[in-house]
């Protein structure tokens, strides 16, 4: 009996412990489960995914610069040295698929689909039980995020030739199962994103104040306009090539979508009109005084951040200068990164490691604003149109040892010294692009806090909308259109260099009287130089043998290879996380 | 005769004995005292043994010692010899002969068949151990001259291998027992997650608590058969504790300590002096502006002036000879119903980097009561404060942050401190390179962290009736963390600075409990089958949460202004987001254990936990953990009992599961990242202010269950020649399954971080998995041998252990992993069929000769618009790849063929920029390439074998206690070497690389010899670094790790009682001895001891803090 109610006691003493009990939450944490419950929660999931183009190394840096112009014929990579840590060997077509950029940029891209289909989930269970006044709201939001998971797909696309088009949550189970589609299909997903999207976004003049940097109408159209091109592209110029089996040509629907932008009240191709000019601190004349700077053509001004937001843009990226730490970024790398390293006061000291002295402007894209190259290769068979004098665009893009630079505070001007190649400090063909430059305020804070320019990306801009129409307008036939959409961007060129007018381009041919692709391609490169569109062109025109040409800080010549370098290699962790399910593009 | 006081039994230990008095007492008969014979017994360590058992040989007639461990014995003549014989103890034979005073001292008995030891939930005769349960000697933990319990253990025990992080006091030491458990990495706070776990007294205990003085007793279970009573966290091994408890003769004793140690830099790095180094960097200077071999002398002059340069000793300037001491007091005593022992140990080590503190203060009380002889109850109550100021430890985990590196590699012949014209300013810039001034680190930042620790347990045993036995307890800890950093202000150019002062503070508080409820039965059928049956239950809470707050902005840092109260902090601006965090873990667990015997020869034992965790998702709570093992003792059978040699022998076997949960809580949320340190979830709309985002943060994953690690093990114990040799052999596999690990995600999952810390606020996207399988194998050996002759004894014992770790199968992956390091890209890998964290690099051929290399001139940019002529060398005896440069057309003009790259088949050289004097690194595919697809295996970070060698003589009133510990098969990557041989001026070098680099013969344009031709045995000197010699991991960078170290040797002596007496004290002793007073390695840095934390990316050299040397000396006195 003893016995037994000892036992009994200490059973007692030992039950009690129930599964609930293990139940423990994470404290002074929000989990996916109790946070989704109001409007502004996903809201501001929908700011994530904006802010996920801020990030270091994915959109300005590596998208636009490192990928967009190193390989390309008209940029030279730069920094320090061919072993700068931002330089890859991407000038030759040496892509290596672990490569942090190349796992970066297409991590970066589903990470911003993953958070804009979380946002679009989150919203269609918020919806159900949404005030009626928030419908809208939700459903305008949910349009962005369509747009944002396009645009990244679009990346995607460009870049890697496509993947998988992810829309919902993957979980580890799905790894080896997702599969990646055809590059055709990939296309139409993207397509259909962007015409679900369109018709519930709003107009950039609906736009409050507050709200001008979200993705409006215009940029899904402009952005569904470029995808027809590209899809058009490919079908025409790759007709038996089995990557791109499938495509279709669309160059009407791209010409339907790229002038319904052109139409829209809201944007225009900025600096059209000959009296337009800004003042700027890009001719200050030494001085810090805004009263007393000058006058710039809409063409230079708009690569400042003065004109963030300007009816010449379509799609930016917002930056703003914070100066808080390191990584936290609002801002862009662009500036510090596009600065000379050596620069010289106008009283001769030396300004070592200002910047860092990437996307350099290689001797073929000089000599195409003058029409000084000497390949007669058949690209520039219309050439003789363009003789007898300097583009005036020249000066926006392209800076050159002796030229003038940005005022310090104190007055004192900088002058580009020597940047001749072979020596540290210095860029190998000489020159740099000037389109992301930032007034010598900006700059200082820069100095300190590289992410921090405030410039925005002006991804698509009407110069581009204007070109991608009369692409779309020749090959869909209507050649008439096509030559006012470029003679409508050479007028604007000519009417808004940097000097602001007319009288210093006499010689500039204002009009051409026809137009065929290759002055489409010309005015491409021009237009849009040093902006990280030349080798995805050149890509889809299938003129990749162009892209040969010498690399000056590598002493040798890249060596495209096709039915390789279309596309870049998809990052290795892609081929071992997912078991295989993903395969390897052509011949990597 | 003396009357016998009667001893209050405890433990099962003290009843044999008392037994055995018991029986003596009957059995004394009225002999015919002839001879008295006097004397005294004493141990080792000089104490009194009271109870010793004390008769002549081949009779009954006998005694025992009294409390003073003095006898009389009245023998019958001088024939007679005497016995002494104590239980744990080997016995003693003395001829009488014309003595009549004969003291003796007694040794331990390695083997002490008979001790009950301590097993989880439990205590079992140590001869009937099955599992493999390795007893750590106590007794001369003092004598290592370290009052850490880990550096204490070390080379004690086969089959643990323990490394400190760094040689900085109070640095965490990992404890591996058998190799490696698991591949989790370091978390968070960059502590290895492989952790033995520590059960102090029945309580689960963090080892810093624990004062090596109050060590009554100390096994480590290795395999999981015996650890699997420990369930989830066992896999690692456990270490069960007893502390010292008082006495309940009615006497008290107090004993005091005290010493004092010096403590060194065990050894420098040479590096070149300030007129070596200007020197060298002229000679850069020529290399560099060599064209074709010939360099303008004029245009061209020297740097620097080698005669002006002073030299700065940047590493004697840094470190400092650091004084560490230690006293601590113990007092203890008790009756028969109350008993009680106190400890308290104070001490403070400074660290040989300047400005580097720690100290400690320990205190433990434990109280017995018996109410009667069925219920007992007791109290054990611990207190620890830790302080530690500096710079941080982590900086010693990262090259580029520690500022030993930076002593290493700082331009010589620059004093520290210049005078800026900064207000801030007075650290002088490094004038040739971006190595940080050592000072800036040690000056400016100044970190102090205060921990207190609490722990309490009561206990309540209750013995209803005979066999049963029911043990009820509670324990409860507190802990506190007070962190605070401040930055100074500093000026040290225009982009490192810090215009106001820094402030940051850490609260950390948690607190924990947990209950156990026992019932052990003890009984036996037939009188041949014993059996003891054990079941028990668990439960248990654990919470922490952490405050941040930081401010930014003080003009100055006073005393006062530490705090945020005062006005000086008022006035400035708080970080506007204080972040807190909190964690909290629930588990309960079943237990039960059956052990069995047949007439105690026949031993099988079975155990096994059943595991509940909140640390998992609600479906993979329950984790299961057996563990069965069985013995036979063979000396007991009749065919062994006539080898008169064999004392003992025991052949063993088991196996069991543990497991294994070293992740964080929640895993299975996905957790929302927002706020200020969340950064790139931020945008502005606006294109002016900052609107704050929100996001999941990490994919959680519900499926993830527990780790479990399988062991099997076969062991032989024997102990020869009246147990005075003693022999264990063990042979263990270990393997687990369901290991949980990070595996990579792919990327289009959606949740890529390559700032953690910034985007994730240092929480990992990943989700946990449980994937593969590694396993490690191997064998232990222990051989001790105890003997005396005449005045001298000696105790030698020594273990091997041999472990192999493998990566079985990581479902195809290979696990790379790399660091910050000089070359940069990934150091390790694992892949499977493979060891664990293998270095991965290039294979080096050779130096290229001058005649491997070929010398054309040609127009080296043939078909471009500017053509270059230029003189090309390369090396040619690489393989060599032809390629055929692809035909475009035909041009308009001219008709000729035009070529899309080179116009004319052109060779391309696998290493087509180097020259004589560059590494050839082996291609190893042969494809022409040169790639991580050629990288081969360089070595394995951990070292096969490890080796312990402890000694321990006395003689009369003299004693010598060394331990040697050595460590062979390993490879160490000395990442430093990418700097100390560096070829471009970024750091100071290493006298080897001055003495013995290549180069060729360089004249000027009159032709006069410059610099002569230098057939060195190291890369070139070329700052344009066109081979890229030093920047991919490779052979280079890889050393023999292998070592043997003096770990500590002490000498000492014991006062003569009749001088300790008279001075009033029971016992002195004084010794002096050392740590790591001699090393015998080939390794070229300053320690071979690199840490292993992280078992993917270990036994990298980055700078870590240096185990110091130590000389120390101290007195012991014993009330």
């Amino acid at each position: 009996m003893k016995k037994l109610i000892y036992i009994t006691t200490i059973i007692l003493l030992t039950a009690g412990c129930s599964e609930d009990w293990l139940n423990t939450y994470p404290l002074g944490n929000d989990t996916e489960l109790n946070f989704y419950t109001t409007f502004n929660a996903a809201n501001m999931t929908v700011t994530a995914a904006y802010g996920n183009y801020c990030v270091e190394r994915y959109f300005d840096v590596v998208y636009l610069v490192l990928i967009g112009g190193s390989p390309s014929d008209d940029i030279e990579n730069g920094g320090e040295n061919i072993f700068d840590a931002y330089n890859f060997g991407w000038d030759l077509f040496q892509f290596s698929p672990s490569e942090d950029p190349i796992t970066d940029l297409w991590g970066y891209c589903y990470k911003g689909i993953r958070l804009a289909s979380t946002a679009i989930e989150k919203f269609k269970i918020i919806q159900e039980t949404a005030p009626a006044d928030q419908l809208t709201l939700i459903k305008n939001r949910i349009a962005e995020m369509k747009f944002i998971r396009a645009f990244n797909h679009f990346i995607i696309a460009q870049v890697y030739g496509g993947g998988p088009y992810i829309t919902e949550l993957i979980i580890p189970d799905q790894f080896a199962t997702t599969p990646r589609i055809s590059l055709s299909e990939f296309y139409m997903n993207i397509e259909n994103d962007l015409l679900e999207a369109i018709p519930d976004l709003l107009n950039r003049t609906e736009l409050d104040a507050a709200n001008v940097g979200r993705a409006t109408k215009g940029a899904a159209q402009a952005l569904l306009g470029k995808v027809y091109l590209y899809e058009s592209s490919y079908a025409a110029n790759y007709p038996s090539d089995e990557r791109f089996a499938g495509m279709r040509s669309l160059y009407a629907d791209a010409l339907e979508q790229l002038e319904a932008v052109i139409n829209t009240p809201g944007y225009k191709l900025l600096g059209l009109d000959s009296t337009e000019t800004y003042t700027s601190w890009w001719n200050s004349n030494n001085s810090a005084d805004p009263s007393t700077w000058g006058k710039v053509g809409a063409y230079r001004w708009m690569f400042t951040a003065d004109a963030d937001n300007c009816a010449e843009s379509v799609w930016e990226i917002q930056h703003i200068q914070d100066n808080l730490d390191y990584l936290r970024t609002r801002g862009t790398y662009l500036t510090i990164f596009t600065t000379p390293r050596l620069i010289k006061t106008k009283a001769g000291a030396a300004l070592p490691e200002m910047g860092w002295s990437f996307n350099s402007p290689s001797q073929y894209l000089e000599q195409a604003f003058g029409n000084n190259d000497t390949r007669e290769d058949g690209l520039l068979s219309t050439s003789t149109k363009y003789a007898g004098s300097l583009d005036p665009r020249y000066p926006v893009t392209i800076s050159k040892a002796g030229d003038s630079l940005l005022c310090e505070s104190a007055g004192q001007q900088w002058i580009l010294v020597d940047m001749s190649h072979g020596t540290k400090n210095n860029v190998p063909t000489g020159m740099l692009c000037r389109k992301y430059e930032a007034s010598p305020a900006e700059f200082w804070n820069i100095y300190t806090h590289h992410q921090e320019s405030p410039v925005n990306i002006k991804y698509i801009r009407m110069g581009d909308v204007y070109l991608m129409a009369a692409e779309a307008a020749l090959l869909s036939g209507d050649a008439a259109k096509a030559l006012q959409y470029v003679n409508a961007v050479r007028t604007r060129a000519r009417n808004s260099g940097v000097e602001g007018g007319y009288p210093a381009y006499t010689g500039y041919p204002k009009n051409l009287t026809a137009v065929n692709l290759n002055d489409i391609i010309h005015e491409r490169r021009i237009e849009l130089g040093g902006e990280g569109h030349r080798y995805f062109d050149l890509v889809r025109w299938n003129r990749t043998e162009f892209l040969n040409v010498e690399v000056a800080e590598r002493n040798t010549n890249s060596q495209f290879v096709k039915n390789k370098n279309e596309f870049l290699p998809i990052p290795l962790i892609e081929l071992q996380a997912s078991e295989g399910g993903i395969k390897q593009n052509l011949n990597y | 005769m003396r009357l016998i006081k009667p001893f209050l039994i405890f433990i099962n230990q003290r009843r044999i004995f008392m037994l055995l008095m018991a029986l003596l007492l009957l059995s004394i008969p009225n002999s015919f005292a002839q001879l008295i014979i006097t004397g005294k017994v004493i141990n080792s360590d000089r104490e009194s043994l009271p109870g010793v058992n004390v008769y002549i040989e081949g009779t009954q007639t006998g005694t025992i010692t009294d409390l003073d461990g003095s006898y009389e014995i009245s023998v019958p003549d001088e024939n007679a010899r005497i016995v002494f014989s104590y239980v744990g103890y080997l016995q003693e034979i003395r001829n009488v002969g014309n003595q009549t005073t004969i003291d003796v001292f007694l040794s331990q008995d390695m083997m002490q068949l008979d001790e009950v030891v301590v097993i989880g939930y439990g205590t079992q005769k140590k001869s009937d151990l099955t599992g493999a349960v390795t007893s750590v000697s106590t007794k001369d933990m003092r004598k290592t001259n370290s009052n850490n319990i880990l550096s204490a253990m070390q080379g004690k025990a086969a089959g643990i291998q323990i490394t400190p992080s760094t040689g900085m006091p109070g640095s965490e030491t990992i404890v591996r027992v058998r190799g490696i458990s698991s591949i989790s990495q370091i978390n968070n706070n960059n502590e290895a997650r492989q952790k033995v776990i520590w059960i102090v007294d029945g309580v689960q205990q963090d080892s810093r608590s624990v004062n090596p003085a109050d060590i009554e007793s100390m096994k480590i279970l290795k395999d999981a058969s015996a650890g699997a009573i420990y369930g989830s966290a066992a896999s690692n091994g456990v270490v069960l504790i007893t502390t010292k408890k008082g006495s309940n003769t009615g006497k008290v004793t107090a004993e005091a300590n005290y010493y004092r140690g010096w403590n060194y830099l065990p050894n420098k790095v040479d590096v070149l002096d300030g007129p070596q180094f200007a020197d060298m960097m002229n000679q850069l200077n020529i290399i560099s502006y060599t064209q074709n071999g010939l360099v303008d002398r004029p245009n061209v002059p020297d740097l620097y002036d080698p005669d002006t340069m002073s030299t700065y000793n940047y590493q004697d300037m840094l470190f400092r000879t650091a004084i560490s001491q230690n006293v601590d007091f113990s007092v203890s005593g008790g009756s028969e119903k109350v008993t009680s022992y106190f400890s308290t140990s104070f001490n403070q080590d400074e660290g040989i980097l300047k400005n580097q503190d720690y100290s400690r203060l320990l205190s433990h009380l434990n109280i017995d009561y018996k109410i009667n002889d069925r219920i007992k109850f007791g109290a054990n109550v611990n207190f620890r404060w830790e302080k530690r100021s500096g710079v941080p430890e982590w900086r010693f985990f990262d090259e580029y942050n520690s500022p030993i590196n930076m002593a290493i590699l700082f331009a010589p012949f620059q004093n520290p401190y210049i005078e800026g014209a900064h207000p801030d300013s007075m650290w002088a810039p490094n004038p040739i390179s971006n190595v940080t001034n050592p000072y800036l680190i040690t000056d400016i930042t100044n970190q102090q962290s205060n921990n207190y620790a609490t722990n309490g347990s009561f206990y309540t045993i209750i013995s209803p009736f005979k066999g049963l036995t029911f043990e009820t307890r509670f324990n409860a800890n507190v802990n506190f963390d007070n962190y605070r950093n401040v930055d100074r202000k500093y000026y040290f150019n225009a982009a490192i600075k810090n215009d106001k002062y820094k402030m940051q503070k850490n609260y950390g508080a948690g607190y924990g409990y947990q209950t156990q409820n026992i019932l052990t039965y003890n009984n036996s059928i037939l009188e041949t089958i014993n059996f003891s049956i054990m079941t028990g239950f668990e439960a248990g809470k654990g919470f922490y949460n952490n405050l941040n707050l930081g401010i930014n902005g003080l003009a100055s840092i006073t005393d006062e202004s530490l705090y945020f109260g005062s006005p000086t902090v008022e006035g400035s601006s708080i970080i506007p987001s204080p972040d807190e965090n909190a964690n909290e873990t629930r588990g309960y667990a079943y237990f039960g254990r059956l052990s069995l015997d047949y007439k105690s020869i026949f031993l099988l034992q079975g155990n096994f936990r059943r595991d509940a965790s909140s640390v998992f998702g609600p479906k993979n709570r329950i984790g299961n953990f057996p563990g069965i093992s069985a013995g036979i003792k063979f000396s007991e059978l009749n065919f062994f009992k006539k080898f008169d040699w064999l004392s003992f022998g025991k052949i063993r076997f088991g196996w069991g599961r543990a497991g294994n949960n070293p992740i964080e809580p929640y895993s299975y949320y996905a957790l929302i990242g927002s706020d200020t340190p969340f950064a790139n979830a931020q945008y502005s709309f606006d294109n002016s202010t900052v609107t704050t985002g929100a996001m999941p943060i990490n994919l959680p994953n519900t499926g993830i269950k527990w780790e479990t690690v399988q062991t099997t093990n076969y062991g032989l114990d024997l102990a020869l020649f009246g147990n005075k040799l003693t022999i264990t052999v063990d042979k263990f596999t270990r393997s687990n399954k369901d290991m949980l690990y990070k595996p990579d995600i792919p990327g289009f999952a959606g949740w890529i971080v390559t700032n953690p810390q910034f985007e994730n606020n240092n929480i990992s996207s990943e989700p946990y998995a449980n994937i593969g399988k590694i396993s490690s194998r191997g064998w232990e050996f222990t051989v001790g041998y105890k003997n005396s002759t005449g005045k001298l004894k000696y105790d030698v014992s020594a273990n091997m252990t041999y472990v192999k770790n493998k990566a079985d199968d990581l479902k195809g992956k290979i696990l790379y992993n790399g660091s910050s390091s000089r070359p940069s890209g990934d150091l390790t890998r694992t892949v499977e069929g493979e060891e664990i964290g293998e270095f991965y690099g290039f294979k080096i051929v050779q130096l290229f000769k001058p005649e491997d290399c070929d010398t054309l001139t040609r127009n080296i940019s043939t078909n471009l618009a500017r053509p270059r002529w230029g003189k090309v060398v390369r090396a040619t005896n690489q393989p060599i790849k032809e390629i055929v440069s692809s035909f475009v057309g035909v041009h308009p003009r001219t008709g000729d063929s035009v070529f899309a790259t080179l116009s004319h088949i052109d060779t391309v050289y696998v290493q087509n920029k180097a020259l004589a004097g560059d590494l050839q690194f082996w291609d190893a595919n042969g494809d022409g390439v040169l790639n991580t697809d050629d990288y081969q295996p360089l070595g394995n970070p951990f070292a096969p074998y490890t080796v312990g060698l402890n000694i321990n003589l006395a003689y009369s009133w003299f004693d010598l206690n060394m331990v040697w510990y050595g460590s062979f098969g390993n490879s160490i990557f000395n990442s430093r070497r990418g700097q100390l041989y560096n070829s471009d001026g970024q750091s100071n070098w290493s006298p080897d690389y001055y003495e013995n680099y290549y180069h060729d013969a360089i004249y000027d344009y009159d032709g006069n010899l410059v610099l002569p031709t230098k057939n060195g045995t190291y890369p070139r000197l070329d700052n344009t670094g066109a081979n890229q010699n030093l920047i991919y991991p490779s052979e280079f960078y890889v050393e023999n790790g292998s070592f043997v170290k003096l770990r500590s040797i002490q000498f000492g002596v014991t006062l003569p009682e009749k001088f300790a007496k008279y001075i009033g004290v029971a016992n002195l002793r004084v010794y002096a001895g050392g740590r790591n007073l001699l090393t015998f390695t080939k390794y070229s840095g300053i320690d071979p001891e690199i840490e292993l934390r992280n078992p993917l990316l270990a036994g990298i050299d980055k700078g870590g803090y240096p185990i110091p040397r130590t000389y120390n000396a101290g007195v012991s006195i014993k009330f």
